[in-house]
């Protein structure tokens, strides 16, 4: 027995040798850094349909003793997991096989070294998101965000999270949360119930803040007895209080980007430090919001650190390691969760944070190409929307959503008017232009960045080269060196507070002086002359007027699209739901029916194929969805074109360029890519008493009222966007109601007629 | 006569109606259903008037159209339809048009005769344009729709020989050939073409029309409401024809086949 034991230890460390050797083998390229996707074999869950999965469910409940009508929740409660946790799995947001999600593997490898079983019933992913959190579904699912990974010190403070997670599935929380709010919303809608509402979400919280502290007691133990540090707990739940700042800081501000020459002026800076004193009084009257025990379903941190505190005072645990699978692995996902992060507020349009935290990544681990692209992505995409006059709040420059160090530099960005920082911005691109101009997607973007400004903003390139300060001699005096960027990362837990800047003379026209500076003046009016050339292309402000919306619709989306000969789809959403009318008139209450979503989102996809074999038309559908022939590529394949998709909708701008559209690689005929959605309800046709009346007077209608009066109401709706990737332009938007039931030829009439016109109509 | 002339200007109004649809709907282009946009229809017209007159329920006509979309919602259908129908004794009307049998001598009886029959046929050329409806999915020509029929029909009875007229009883009635009236009817109709394949289709439509035109002296309306009886006895059968033409026009159903290309 003992021969065995040494040999299947031996096994498992050659294994893991030959993982580590794989791992080593696939060194990230950090400089040319490209979003993580799947790697690896596809989880056995994804190969097996959503329905298959809630039909075994039902059947072992139903073999159970239980109540009859506990087992009806229980079986409604397993159908909406098993097709949720589906949909979770294949939206393109979750990792598997990628270095994040092994490790977090190993880590749970690790805290269940003892509980083989429960780690056989658990399986473990990374999230594609950029808040900080952990979710457990009730089939086991542990899902990390990426964003709580970037945020981590050591190996323990996961392995914490994750106890927790655990013993949420454990505990059957979800289940218990699901009855509860079954029996709250069947409570409220009793007459009895009603006047009594807010006490029962009160009870609701209550009951989610005791599941919580449940988890916490359980996971301690869980951590207690493994080699895991359980103080590390403590930074946990401090880490958490900080999710408003960066999960690093660096002074930053306005000040940080002047020189001798070049200064702000008094009112900018006043109206500056006016919005984020008030910013501050805002921060405390949601701090007090936020502190009301009552209508919070999580406990206060406070309250949690506390607890942990008296448990490790008492000292009763054994582990003390804060890395057991490796330091090394741990920073290195780190360093991963922190790229990606970055990647991620790019995709959310987040570009003022992704600004801020370009530079905090700088400094923690060097300067490098794909860090200089996202930080002139981020100033390039914060122009395009200010010269849209969109609320920046939406592009990541909200202050009051943001806190800590990178508040004072958003609240400038977005003090600033346009002609500001289009000056501003345009001169820090040029710059990381003029350090890597082989690169073409910055060429790109500069180049868009200048004509922008040019176009938009009325400003003559040339003046930046004429531009003169009046007072060299009274600007060096003013040099203020305790604001510029010390380069030094401190964490948000150890807050310091910041002075402000000193107040510089107004200059009018002073943003002419922000290239006053620079040393090759020659190569600056040589690329402003090859701008000046080409910015007709960008057009003008001229707004184009038309007759009518049919002719607007037209010249907007159909008038180019002649040439289109192949889309790249995403796989359709699709909701099927029945209905029931309640109350006196139109109020419609509806539930999903995931067994016939299911079925009818394949007869939808096999229509989309058939047709588009049918018309020539290329149509290469991405498919997502739980199946046994989904393979990690399809997966893959459809983030990728996801991520770019959910770019594109952040930006609302009618053309802008894209920072995923580097990582699309797709041939010039596969520059379309669309997206579909459905959405189907079914409601039984409402009592018609006038109807009934008249057969009375006039009985051979007596059939035909039958029929009318039998059938459903159906409403269903398609929504279809189409982009091209080349130029991020909408060239197709429709959105069609229409009333009918979903049979094969109305389906096929629909989808023809929107590939027919996605590709054929003509504008006069 | 007035109401004659109320007649064709509403039949003018709806022409009119028509025609400004196409004028707005040209302006878009349409796929048809997969591509196809022009159509073969065979269908079986039942005209279900006069039942509710009584007579049989349902009588069946067979009819041939052609059919073309000019625009996603909007088409016009041309078509052909040949109708016979046979007037029985059982009609609830008999008091005032009841027939018999006519024996070999040509002479008729009230009494002891059995009933003859009356004949007629319509040749009946129609074009309808027709209004898919874009809220319930409809591409023309799939889909539902509404239309409004526009009918130019020659009437002519056939097989006179054998039908004797009542008024009066004891005299023959033997008719010398009739001659072919003209009728103009227009219909509401509603219905919808569903796809078995990707060129054949079912279709289905509910109808009701009105004879807005006649061409006999005493127009429909006058008889109609004014009972009386003519003394011709060739105009008095193609009157009481057209009477049941009309009633049965009233209601109509059809069940059809088409071929897309």
């Amino acid at each position: 027995m003992k021969r065995i034991k040494s040999n299947l230890i031996l096994l498992s460390f050659l294994f893991s040798l030959v993982n580590l050797k794989a791992q080593n083998s696939k060194v990230k390229d950090y400089d040319n850094y490209e979003p993580q996707y799947c790697e690896g074999v596809i989880p056995s869950i994804l190969n097996q349909s959503s329905s298959s999965k809630a039909k075994e469910a039902t059947k072992t409940i139903k073999s159970t003793n239980a109540k009859r009508s506990d087992k009806k929740t229980e079986i409604d409660h397993a159908i909406e997991s098993s097709f949720f946790e589906d949909q979770l799995l294949t939206s393109g947001q979750i990792l598997y096989g990628d270095p994040m999600s092994e490790f977090v593997n190993q880590v749970a490898d690790e805290l269940l070294n003892d509980k083989k079983q429960l780690r056989d019933e658990l399986q473990f992913f990374v999230m594609k998101s950029h808040v900080p959190n952990a979710y457990t579904t009730h089939n086991g699912i542990v899902v990390v965000t990426i964003g709580l990974l970037a945020r981590l010190e050591n190996e323990s403070q996961l392995a914490v999270i994750l106890a927790h997670e655990i013993q949420h599935f454990v505990l059957k929380h979800s289940l218990q949360q699901y009855k509860e709010v079954k029996q709250t919303i069947a409570d409220s809608r009793s007459r009895r119930g009603n006047s009594d509402v807010e006490s029962k979400i009160k009870h609701l919280y209550r009951f989610s803040k005791d599941q919580e502290l449940e988890a916490d007691k359980m996971g301690y133990e869980l951590i207690k007895n493994s080699k895991y540090d359980l103080s590390e707990g403590i930074y946990v739940f401090e880490m958490l209080k900080y999710t408003d700042y960066p999960f690093l800081e660096t002074t930053m501000s306005i000040e940080s980007f002047e020189t001798p020459y070049y200064k702000y002026p008094t009112h900018i800076k006043e109206g500056i430090a006016k919005k984020l004193s008030e910013a501050v009084v805002a921060d405390e009257k949601s701090d007090k919001e936020e502190l009301d025990e009552e209508t919070s379903t999580h406990p206060s941190l406070d309250k949690r650190i506390n607890i942990l505190k008296n448990l490790v005072d008492q000292k009763n645990f054994t582990g003390n390691q804060k890395f057991v699978v490796g330091q090394k692995q741990f920073e290195e996902i780190q360093k991963m969760a922190r790229y990606e992060l970055l990647l991620l507020f790019v995709r959310r349009g987040d570009y003022g944070r992704s600004f801020y935290l370009s530079s905090v990544v700088e400094i923690l681990y060097g300067k490098g190409n794909f860090i200089d692209k996202v930080k002139a992505m981020s100033l390039y995409g914060i122009l395009e929307h200010k010269i849209k006059k969109h609320d920046l709040a939406d592009y990541g420059c909200g202050i009051n959503q943001n806190r800590g160090d990178w508040r004072p530099i958003t609240a400038a960005i977005e003090t600033l008017d346009a002609k500001d920082f289009g000056a501003f911005a345009s001169k820090l691109i040029y710059d990381i232009y003029a350090q890597r101009n082989q690169e073409s997607f910055l060429t790109k973007i500069t180049n868009r960045s200048f004509q922008l400004i040019q176009s938009k903003l009325d400003i003559n390139l040339k003046d930046f080269l004429n531009f003169k300060p009046q007072d060299i001699e009274a600007a060096k005096k003013n040099i203020d060196t305790s604001a510029v960027m010390d380069g030094k990362l401190k964490n948000p837990r150890s807050r310091i507070t910041r002075t402000s800047g000193n107040e510089i003379a107004i200059n009018t026209a002073y943003y002419m002086g922000v290239f006053y500076t620079i040393a090759d003046k020659k190569a600056l009016e040589s690329y402003f002359n090859s701008v000046e050339q080409s910015y007709s292309s960008i057009g003008t402000t001229k707004k184009e007027t038309y007759s009518s919306k049919l002719e607007r619709d037209k010249k907007r989306y159909l008038y180019s699209n002649k040439n289109i000969s192949s889309i790249t789809l995403l796989e359709p959403k699709f909701s099927y739901s029945l209905g029931r009318i309640t109350g006196n008139g139109d109020d419609i209450r509806s539930n999903r029916n995931y067994y016939l979503e299911e079925i009818t989102k394949k007869n939808i996809l096999e229509q989309w194929k058939y047709v588009s074999k049918y018309t020539n038309n290329d149509i290469q559908m991405l498919n997502n969805s739980v199946s046994k022939s989904l393979k990690t590529e399809d997966l893959n394949n459809y983030s990728r074109m996801n991520d770019w998709l959910s770019e594109r909708l952040n930006n609302d701008t009618g053309q802008m360029i894209l920072f995923y559209s580097q990582y699309l690689n797709l041939d010039a005929n596969d520059k379309y890519v669309g997206w579909v959605g459905y959405e189907y309800t079914e409601v039984p046709r409402p009592f018609d008493p006038l109807a009934l009346f008249y057969t009375l007077y006039f009985p051979v209608y007596f059939p035909f009222y039958l029929a009318q009066q039998l059938q459903n109401d159906c409403y269903f709706n398609q929504k279809v966007l189409v982009y091209n990737t080349e130029t991020g332009r909408q060239i197709y938007n429709h959105k069609n109601m229409v009333e009918h039931k979903i049979k094969e030829d109305f389906l096929r009439a629909q989808i023809y007629n929107t590939i027919y016109e996605i590709k054929h109509v003509e504008g006069k | 006569m007035n109401k004659l002339t109320t007649n064709i200007k509403i039949t003018l109004v709806c022409f009119l109606a028509a025609l400004g649809g196409i004028g707005n709907a040209s302006g878009q282009a349409n796929p048809g259903y997969m591509g196809r946009k022009s159509l073969v229809q065979l269908d079986i017209t039942g005209l279900m008037g006069n039942a509710v007159f009584a007579g049989p329920l349902m009588n069946l006509n067979f009819g041939v159209s052609y059919e073309f979309a000019r625009s996603k919602d909007f088409a016009w259908n041309i078509g052909y339809k040949k109708i016979t129908q046979q007037m029985n004794p059982d009609m609830v009307d008999y008091e005032e048009y009841r027939f018999y049998e006519s024996d070999n001598n040509g002479n008729s009886e009230y009494n002891g005769v059995n009933s003859g029959y009356l004949t007629y046929s319509i040749n009946e050329l129609k074009i309808t344009p027709k209004f898919y409806s874009d809220g319930k999915g409809a591409i023309a020509p799939y889909g539902s729709y509404s239309g409004l029929e526009i009918a130019y029909d020659q009437l002519s009875i056939s097989d006179v020989s054998k039908i004797g007229w009542r008024k009066p009883l004891a005299e023959s009635a033997s008719l010398n050939s009739i001659g072919n009236v003209t009728i103009i009817a227009v219909s509401y109709v509603q219905g919808g073409r569903r796809m078995m394949t990707d060129q054949i289709g079912l279709d289905y439509s509910f109808g009701m029309g009105y004879t807005i035109y006649q061409s006999t002296p005493n127009s429909l309306i006058e008889l109609v409401d004014g009972g009386g009886y003519t003394s011709d006895v060739n105009d008095y059968l193609q009157t009481v024809a057209m009477k049941h033409a009309s009633s049965a026009r009233l209601f109509q159903a059809s069940i059809g086949v088409s071929y897309l290309f």
